[in-house]
């Protein structure tokens, strides 16, 4: 799996390098526009993470070449402008997602999945932890080929932890993604824990040999027993 | 007042000062013409008179003369030798109108055929002063009205086409955004006040316009510069805390500082979005729905809610719908309802009552009154409650100042805080 990250910020690019290559990605970076534009028109990447104010250049117009070059190449555009305009410009353009600065890194690993999950054509693909295995497609959770019941929330944390498993999974990450970018500002995260002891309990039930532990004054981590 | 109708004002009233005066003068004029034309005939009359009586026994019609227009006296030579021709205004009573009439009397001496003298009063036809001062009037008030209603003529026509550019250029002084235009070239005028006025005008929304984009370009900037090492000293310490060989010890000190970084991440973010919103670079405006804005971040805050057991009561009498940006709209209430839970007591109670033109969100809570004067200031915030950042109702209130809406907190008699966001 290759990932393209375009981005200027030195210790960002490093950092999220880091983060993907622990991930088992193969991680290519650029730092400027020009380099940005060499690799794109050279390679072909499974996902391309852009930062839009890039020195050299703008990065919606490395997104419109690869267009031109008809490449199917998913890309998430990341930006600090929390601007409404480039976003509408980025998604028309083609982007395949929009994150904006500062994210949580087990959103962005979230996002990854998600547009290269969308964009494989063999199949569907399933998130498998033990004997957990989740449809998301279907949004069906299985354990030992048995359906466990789950409301929405309980599945998207579920399906978030997941993604991120073997991580730590902070609160707020955990709010941002399934309660949306409001919410950020509640202050107090403490609701989740009642989502949170529901799943587990759901998951011993059906005798899941995964289990979500509590991390003091972080959040959550999904692992094997 | 309408610069239309004020010049029209002035006008008319200046006018109607003339007018009056002028009437007073031509007045007086007419009156003099008519009695020196009314004293000409009666001075050939007399002569016409003098002349016919030639023949006539005077003395004997001294006597009869009475009833027509002229009266004959016998006097002494002595007499009729100081006697001058006099014409004077007299009221002459008339038995048929049953009124004293004003006439003009001309008193003359004269000598007949017989030797004898005599004096001889001739009058004239009525004078009616009042009539003729009523047709003055009625003529000279027409004469005003037609004048006044080319002088509304004219301001219509001329007066309209010569401050056509300004109207030109107040319109499009009213209609332009900082924001949002570009700037237009007014429309080309002959007259050189109005040229000179646009040239002006350009020139200083062409300086507030790059003022204003440099000032954009900092706030956007300033976010760049903080966000980006704020998340990546976030993501370090996430990344840090991990690392296999750690103690949980360990992990919860590097939680606190994640905490602490996320705060000042947040703070950021906040003063970020008020000077967006004060900055108005929220341009895109539409017809929001409150209702469903309610209805759904009423049902977003379900799990806070649960979580704290307070029950929200949600009375829509009707639906408010309002011409705003929505992003503020849903902040707003996002903000207000937010503030409405986590102020709250456990098991505490929300009232919402939506109408057509406000909404109150009423919340029960064990906090005393605020300074309702002060809790709209930034950084005036509840030293309790831990990681408020002391921004959410400064948000509220940029808000509610970029939309037109007005935002009020009053305490309840029955201990209850209350907010309410009205036209």
């Amino acid at each position: 799996m290759k990932i393209l990250i375009i981005e200027d910020e030195p210790e960002m690019l490093e950092l999220v390098k880091q983060f993907l290559e622990d991930e088992n990605y193969n991680v290519e970076t650029a730092d400027n526009f020009n380099s940005g534009m060499d690799k794109i028109v050279s390679y072909d990447y499974d996902c391309i993470l852009l930062d839009i104010m890039l020195p050299g250049g703008n990065g919606l117009d490395l997104l419109k070449e690869l267009k031109n070059l008809n490449k199917a190449d998913s890309v998430i555009i990341i930006s600090a402008k929390n601007s409404l305009d480039d976003k509408i410009k980025g998604l028309d353009l083609g982007a395949d997602d929009y994150l904006t600065k500062p994210f949580h890194i087990a959103e962005l690993n979230a996002r990854i999945k998600s547009v290269i999950r969308r964009n494989k054509m063999d199949g569907r693909k399933l998130l498998e932890l033990e004997n957990l295995k989740i449809d998301i497609e279907e949004r069906l959770v299985l354990v030992n080929n048995q359906t466990v019941e789950l409301n929405r929330k309980e599945l998207d944390i579920l399906i978030f932890l997941m993604m991120n498993k073997n991580r730590i999974t902070r609160k707020s990450a955990i709010a941002e993604n399934i309660w949306g970018d409001y919410i950020d500002q509640a202050n107090d995260f403490d609701f989740i824990y009642s989502q949170i002891k529901n799943l587990r309990k759901k998951l011993r039930v059906y005798g899941a040999n995964v289990e979500i532990s509590a991390i003091y004054g972080m959040g959550y981590k999904l692992t094997s027993k | 007042m309408k610069l239309l109708n004020y010049t029209l004002f002035y006008l008319s009233a200046t006018l109607f000062a003339i007018v009056s005066l002028w009437a007073v003068l031509f007045y007086f004029q007419l009156l003099n013409q008519v009695k020196f034309t009314i004293d000409e005939g009666l001075a050939n009359y007399k002569i016409l008179i003098i002349d016919e009586l030639k023949d006539e026994n005077l003395i004997y019609l001294q006597e009869v003369s009475r009833g027509k227009n002229y009266s004959l006296k016998n006097i002494s030579e002595e007499y009729a030798l100081q006697v001058r021709d006099t014409y004077k205004d007299t009221l002459i009573y008339s038995s048929v109108k049953n009124i004293y009439e004003r006439t003009r009397l001309l008193t003359t001496a004269f000598v007949a055929e017989d030797g004898q003298y005599y004096e001889m009063n001739i009058i004239s036809q009525e004078l009616d002063r009042g009539k003729l001062i009523q047709k003055l009037a009625t003529s000279l008030l027409w004469l005003y009205l037609f004048v006044l209603f080319s002088i509304v003529l004219v301001n219509n026509f001329v007066l309209k086409k010569t401050w056509k550019p300004f109207y030109e250029i107040l319109q499009y002084l009213k209609d332009f955004r900082l924001d949002k235009d570009s700037l237009i070239e007014p429309a080309k005028t002959k007259i050189k006040e109005f040229s000179n006025l646009n040239e002006t005008v350009q020139k200083l929304l062409k300086e507030n316009v790059d003022v204003y984009s440099s000032q954009k370009q900092f706030i956007e900037n300033a976010s760049h510069e903080l966000q980006t090492p704020l998340a990546i000293g976030i993501n370090k310490l996430e990344l840090l805390a991990g690392a296999k060989d750690l103690t949980d010890e360990h992990i919860q000190k590097i939680g606190n500082v994640i905490q602490t970084l996320q705060r000042l991440a947040d703070l950021n973010k906040s003063l970020l979005l008020i000077s967006k919103i004060e900055n108005k670079q929220f341009l895109l405006e539409e017809q929001v729905n409150l209702d469903n804005i309610f209805t759904r971040i009423i049902e977003d805050f379900t799990d806070f809610t649960e979580y704290r057991k307070i029950k929200i009561k949600y009375n829509k009498k009707e639906n408010w719908i309002f011409q705003m940006n929505k992003n503020l709209a849903e902040i707003l209430i996002m903000n207000l309802v937010k503030n409405a839970i986590f102020h709250n007591q456990p098991s505490g109670e929300i009232d919402i009552k939506l109408s057509s033109s406000q909404f109150i969100i009423e919340n029960t809570s064990d906090e005393p009154a605020l300074p309702a004067d002060k809790i709209f200031e930034r950084f005036n915030k509840n030293q309790n409650k831990k990681g408020s950042t002391g921004l959410g109702l400064s948000i509220v209130k940029a808000i509610a100042d970029a939309s037109g809406l007005t935002v009020s907190y009053s305490y309840t008699n029955s201990g209850n805080h209350l907010i309410k966001v009205s036209l």
